[in-house]
């Protein structure tokens, strides 16, 4: 993998687990980060503009018949019913690791398309999560709840064949990259270390593993060619 | 040491025209006697150079006497004939028109019927098994080269590598990261396939820890029962049974290879196909992936999906080759 590539691997951390992936602890403490949601206005979003958002990630044929749902003041609600099992919705911040400064900016938006395995058994954790922002939960207080849910089997653990498309060009998945890093299909698996998949063991491995402790799973992202819209991914084409 | 069969016998095995029970006879008898694996090389040797030989092109020129003798005969010919009376001219035109109309509608016939054949017979190109020695590969370093192309060399210079041999897949090289690399052969297409039987397959693969659990045991049952003689019938009961007794595991979470060879050979129809990875679940239905829809990255492999293995096996293209040049467009 080029040294670009490399770059751009590195912010994976970050797009990975704004989209409902991995929380790995990247970065220290910040203290100046607010420990609550201050209002939830700053994240609320047109609403037709935040349903073609979800669409986006992933291609016409998966999304057109895709469940849409939206952030409302009271947390997702269902925009669109679907007829193909896949739930489509742009992700927020707060689905961050508790430590990271970007936890509550509202500046991120990751558009993502789940299988219905996925849906069963991934979406409950990010939309506790949300409920739990809403109602003014702070991030350590957050993460509590879901390490408890998970403890006690009130939250699932992911299904085989949970799977997620994030092809969207309109994601902004972290303030590094400040966009949507590259197209690419996300799975879900339980715990796996990410060296058994390859991942980590050098540049030239087109995929990313991550661990996710708190959720028990493991992500493994795949990039792919071609954006939702048909067009090319530039970095995965060879050209810039 | 006592010979249970003769060298006919050996041939016939090599040409995989024994019975599955004289076929598991002869296999375990040649794992044991180093005089039948020397004797089975020169057959293998001499079967080889049969199949690669090829009438070379005289290099000695007719002389130039002959030649010009020729020549002068064959302009006397000319002569002849143009010397010929008109009335003859015209008979034999009309010789040569009705000629040619019968070559046209023979060599019409002969399109149409050949075409029709090829497109039957697509299926039945390679309607049985060829002999062993024409799915192993000669040169052991070579076929090891070969299996690490599976995967980038971060993946697989560490890897186990296993390579196949007369009685199957033996392990040619330890590895150390739990990935193991091998060349699968055209058995392992689906059953139904007319590749199954394909000689020129070659399809470098490194498994991940999960799959060499799982799926690798797969395959070196299934290159067992072929090299045993069996047919494809007792091939899929012995598979059923194997996954309903539990001998076969089903694929663990995580379950995934890498297939990143240019130097691969899938099917006449890809030939080295793309670069990708190939992830491994228990049996289940393509449209809750959102595999094979338009513009939808993810493809399915018909390689089992329940015929009769239990395994969905789903593919994704990248965007590179092992070796860290760009991949074609899918």
């Amino acid at each position: 993998m080029r040294s670009d590539t490399r770059v751009v691997f590195a912010c994976l951390t970050f797009a990975v687990m704004i989209a409902f992936s991995t929380v790995r602890r990247l970065q220290p403490q910040n203290n100046s980060a607010p420990a609550t949601m201050a209002s939830i206005d700053p994240y609320l979003m047109d609403r037709d503009s935040e349903i073609a958002m979800a669409r986006s990630a992933a291609p016409q044929s998966i999304a057109k018949h895709a469940k849409v749902m939206v952030l409302g003041r009271h947390g997702y609600e269902t925009a669109v019913e679907g007829k193909n099992g896949f739930a489509c919705l742009v992700g927020r911040s707060w689905d961050l690791p508790k430590n990271n400064p970007a936890f509550w900016d509202p500046k991120i938006h990751g558009p993502i398309c789940l299988s219905a395995p996925a849906v069963r058994s991934f979406l409950p954790i990010y939309l506790k999560k949300t409920e739990l922002a809403i109602a003014g939960r702070s991030n350590d207080q957050i993460e509590e709840v879901i390490i408890e849910g998970i403890a006690k089997g009130e939250l699932p653990t992911p299904e085989p064949g949970s799977v997620s498309y994030m092809m969207s060009k309109q994601g902004y998945l972290n303030a590094s990259i400040r966009g949507p890093w590259l197209p690419h299909v996300m799975f879900f698996v339980p715990e796996i270390d990410p060296k058994a998949l390859g991942s980590d063991l050098g540049d030239d491995v087109p995929l990313d593993a991550r661990e996710e402790k708190i959720g028990r799973y493991t992500t493994i992202d795949v990039p792919v060619s071609n954006w939702s819209d048909g067009t090319p991914s530039p970095k995965m084409t060879g050209g810039h | 040491m006592r010979h249970p069969i003769e060298q006919e016998e050996l041939m016939a095995y090599l040409d995989g025209e024994l019975s599955a029970d004289q076929a598991t006879q002869a296999l375990s008898h040649l794992e044991l006697c180093p005089e039948c694996q020397t004797l089975a090389t020169d057959f293998r040797r001499v079967s080889h150079d049969l199949m690669t030989w090829e009438v070379e092109a005289s290099e000695v020129g007719v002389p130039s006497e002959i030649n010009a003798a020729l020549n002068e005969r064959l302009q006397k010919r000319e002569s002849v004939k143009v010397s010929w009376p008109k009335n003859r001219v015209m008979k034999n035109r009309w010789v040569w028109v009705g000629a040619l109309a019968i070559v046209c509608v023979a060599v019409g016939l002969t399109f149409l019927l050949t075409s029709r054949n090829r497109r039957e017979d697509r299926s039945t190109t390679y309607p049985s098994m060829a002999s062993i020695a024409q799915y192993l590969m000669p040169d052991r370093n070579a076929e090891i080269a070969l299996a690490r192309t599976a995967a980038p060399q971060s993946v697989s210079n560490d890897a186990k590598v296993l390579i196949l041999e007369w009685r199957g897949y033996e392990t040619a090289v330890e590895g150390k990261n739990g990935f193991v690399c091998m060349v699968e052969r055209s058995w392992m297409s689906p059953f139904n396939s007319g590749q199954f039987w394909n000689p020129k397959v070659r399809v470098p693969q490194c498994f991940n820890p999960a799959a060499a659990r799982t799926i690798l045991p797969l395959i070196i049952k299934r290159t067992g029962m072929v090299l045993a003689g069996l047919s494809k019938a007792q091939m899929i009961d012995g598979i059923k049974a194997a996954y309903e007794n539990q001998e076969l595991p089903p694929p663990e979470p995580g379950a995934m290879c890498y297939m990143m060879s240019r130097a691969g050979y899938l099917n006449d129809a890809l030939g080295h196909y793309v670069p990708h990875l190939m992830f491994y679940f228990p049996l289940t239905d393509k449209s809750s992936w959102g595999a094979d829809l338009p513009d939808s990255p993810v493809t399915l492999n018909p390689q089992f999906q329940g015929g009769p293995e239990p395994i969905t096996e789903f593919v994704i293209a990248v965007g590179k080759w092992s070796d860290g040049t760009p991949a074609p467009a899918m």
